[in-house]
């Protein structure tokens, strides 16, 4: 079985509303999947196998092999996420097939450099986040619940 | 004399250095509004600035940077804007010189910051805060004049986030093809002190810079 596991070192990824933003933190160049990729994504995050996700897909697309192969060979590429020796036996897979659906069963990935000055230009990340200038919470017109959704789905 | 150029200064309790900024500012000679948006300060940052002949305006409630800008903004009279931290120092000649490059295709002009260890930054501190050697551009304060027309056209920040209101900006702009003129030169010193506003935690910046650039490619591929 072949598993991976996200490049921490380098790579910040976020997954809110269907869609994974990965910014490597050391170039500014950030990537982004279709719904269908970002499930495939979450998969491999959560421990499933390369296997196991294939045979979920081949059903849906004959080409799923393939395509399979061209997403994970862009991330290892990339360096968006890293071949791991363990993975989770029990982790159960999780795509959605009215997700995959709306993709045409394609997983993508794309790269865009269109932010690398902005996003290199403020990093300055040494101290506690505490010492930072923050406003009132009940200023930021977003609810608990919001907040804590996001956060469970943030990658740590 | 210039169109007149407002700096927008949005401070949180600034009273250490938000004189050096003011004076820097005011060495320019240029025709210039400062505007200081203060948001709850507990010292005597409003004092320091009214001193100065600062236009003031006050948050009830603090509500953040990003707040800040668009405060500055909407009482703004001047013809340009520039957005300034309260704890950086201006080039001597940088305003006039943004403002002098200014060109009829052109929106906005941008220039580079550079680093810089604020004096009383120990050694200690100075050693496990690894700043840029070389000048930069992709900041916005201190950095980017602005022409006032564009807020017209792009609107005001967003204030969901903290950080990361530039890359929003950036998009707005490309969006109405407003064209930004680089200059390589440094407009202003960026001083690294002890309690940064940028000295956040990094995986909470880049979920902001994340639901940005989501939005972004959201718009640009519905």
């Amino acid at each position: 079985m072949t598993y991976y596991k996200p490049n921490d070192s380098k790579m910040f990824a976020d997954i809110t509303d269907g869609m994974a933003i990965i910014i490597n933190s050391e170039t500014g160049v950030y990537y982004g999947f279709n719904e269908l990729g970002t499930e495939v994504y979450s998969n491999l995050i959560n421990g499933v196998s390369s296997e196991d996700i294939i045979n979920k897909l081949k059903p849906w697309n004959n080409n799923a092999e393939n395509n399979f192969k061209e997403f994970m060979d862009f991330i290892l590429k990339n360096e968006i996420m890293l071949v791991s020796n363990d993975g989770n036996s029990n982790a159960e897979i999780e795509i959605n097939e009215e997700t995959a659906k709306v993709c045409d069963y394609i997983l993508k990935a794309d790269e865009y450099l269109d932010a690398q000055e902005l996003l290199l230009a403020d990093p300055i990340h040494e101290v506690k986040e505490e010492e930072g200038w923050s406003p009132e919470k009940s200023s930021l017109n977003e609810n608990k619940e919001d907040v804590a959704r996001r956060e469970a789905k943030m990658v740590q | 004399m210039n169109d007149l150029i407002s700096v927008i200064i949005p401070v949180k309790n600034g009273s250490k250095y938000i004189e050096q900024a003011i004076n820097g500012i005011l060495n320019q000679k240029m025709n210039v509004e400062i505007i200081v948006v203060d948001d709850c300060s507990a010292d005597n940052t409003i004092e320091i600035a009214q001193n100065y002949g600062c236009k003031i305006v006050k948050h009830e409630t603090s509500k953040g940077q990003v707040a800040g800008k668009n405060s500055g903004l909407k009482v703004a009279e001047g013809k340009y804007i520039l957005f300034h931290d309260h704890d950086d120092i201006m080039m001597e000649g940088a305003l006039q010189k943004l403002y002098e490059e200014f060109e009829p295709d052109f929106m906005a002009v941008e220039a580079k910051v550079q680093d810089w260890y604020s004096p009383d930054l120990s050694e200690e501190e100075r050693a496990k805060t690894l700043i840029k050697q070389e000048p930069y551009w992709g900041l916005f304060t201190g950095a980017i004049l602005i022409k006032k027309e564009v807020f017209d056209s792009v609107g005001y920040f967003s204030e969901a986030t903290q950080t990361g209101e530039i890359i929003e900006w950036q998009s707005k702009m490309d969006s109405n093809n407003f064209k930004v003129k680089k200059i390589d030169f440094v407009s202003t010193l960026r001083r690294i002190h002890s309690t940064n506003f940028g000295k956040t935690n990094q995986k909470t910046e880049f979920k902001n810079y994340a639901a940005i650039l989501r939005a972004k490619l959201k718009k640009n591929n519905p």
